[in-house]
């Protein structure tokens, strides 16, 4: 495999979607290669920054039963106009997590 | 720099299929209770997805509630046939192209959390910064293929183009975003 050839799977390589005697073909060719094995790292530093990024956004609690709040409450509003039939009761705020 | 492994985030739709198929069901039959099973097995990535569009907790979680109250208004149109999770991304997506319209937000300051470490949390910023500042078209399949782990077949469907043009525009944004991060990333990781 030539650089060219390799410069166009880095991707399918990133993703681990190479079969696996491409990939090796790939890692070869990264052996062989400065400038490929520089733009593989630039691209994983930059998936890996965007991990760090983001890592931790879970939402909190209070944010979690805000919102189931308001499904409930506005679910209520949809029954109440037929929109959407449910026996009374039928909704409650069950999802506090067990301690 | 040792090699990071991908965060494991969220439920995948294979781990709650049968789970999933049951609710839906329930949820089409009038059972409103089933929303909240559904909220419970889903509303953390939306929240995710959405605060990761939108850069603002408050609006995400709002655009989080109105995802689900779209589907329990549109319950009885559900069908249990493996393209719910898409719908619902779909949905969610909407919201937030809706809010960004309405609010602007690109044009304001993100709502990024510091980190421990100046360096990461510089990084933090930064890389929240430069997701904002690419184009929608790139920013979006990274959020869902390289954020959300979303396959690019089922990214592809959120998005409404073909699996070729996700990945030709997945490649392009993750060299856009590397480009415009540069050597921050060299100082924190």
């Amino acid at each position: 495999m030539n650089i060219e050839e390799a410069k166009k799977l880095i991707d399918l390589f990133l993703d681990d979607d190479l079969p696996m005697e491409l990939a090796s073909e790939f890692k070869q060719a990264m052996f062989e290669s400065p400038e490929l094995r520089a733009e593989v790292a630039s691209l994983r530093q930059s998936r890996e920054a965007l991990w760090l990024a983001y890592e931790g956004d879970s939402m909190s609690e209070d944010e979690r039963c805000r919102v189931l709040s308001r499904i409930v409450a506005e679910s209520a509003g949809l029954r109440d106009t037929n929109e959407f039939e449910v026996s009374p009761g039928q909704l409650r705020l069950p999802l506090q997590k067990e301690a | 720099m040792g090699r990071l492994e991908r965060p494991k985030e969220g439920i995948t739709l294979q781990q709650d299929s049968s789970a999933e198929k049951r609710l839906l069901d329930a949820l089409a039959k009038g059972d409103a209770a089933a929303i909240g099973a559904i909220y419970e097995l889903y509303g953390e990535r939306i929240f995710r997805y959405t605060f990761r569009m939108l850069n603002n907790r408050a609006d995400a979680e709002d655009a989080t509630a109105e995802t689900f109250l779209r589907v329990l208004r549109r319950s009885r149109d559900l069908r249990a046939d493996g393209a719910f999770r898409t719908w619902l991304f779909r949905i969610a997506r909407n919201l937030c192209i809706d809010k960004l319209r309405q609010h602007q937000l690109l044009e304001l300051p993100t709502d990024a959390t510091v980190g421990s470490g100046e360096d990461k949390a510089a990084l933090r910023i930064a890389v929240r910064q430069a997701l904002s500042d690419l184009p929608k078209d790139y920013r979006e399949p990274l959020i869902l293929c390289d954020l959300e782990d979303i396959s690019a077949r089922e990214a592809a469907d959120v998005l409404g183009i073909s699996v070729p043009a996700l990945k030709s525009r997945l490649y392009r944004g993750r060299r856009a975003l590397r480009d415009k991060l540069g050597s921050s990333m060299e100082k924190a990781l």
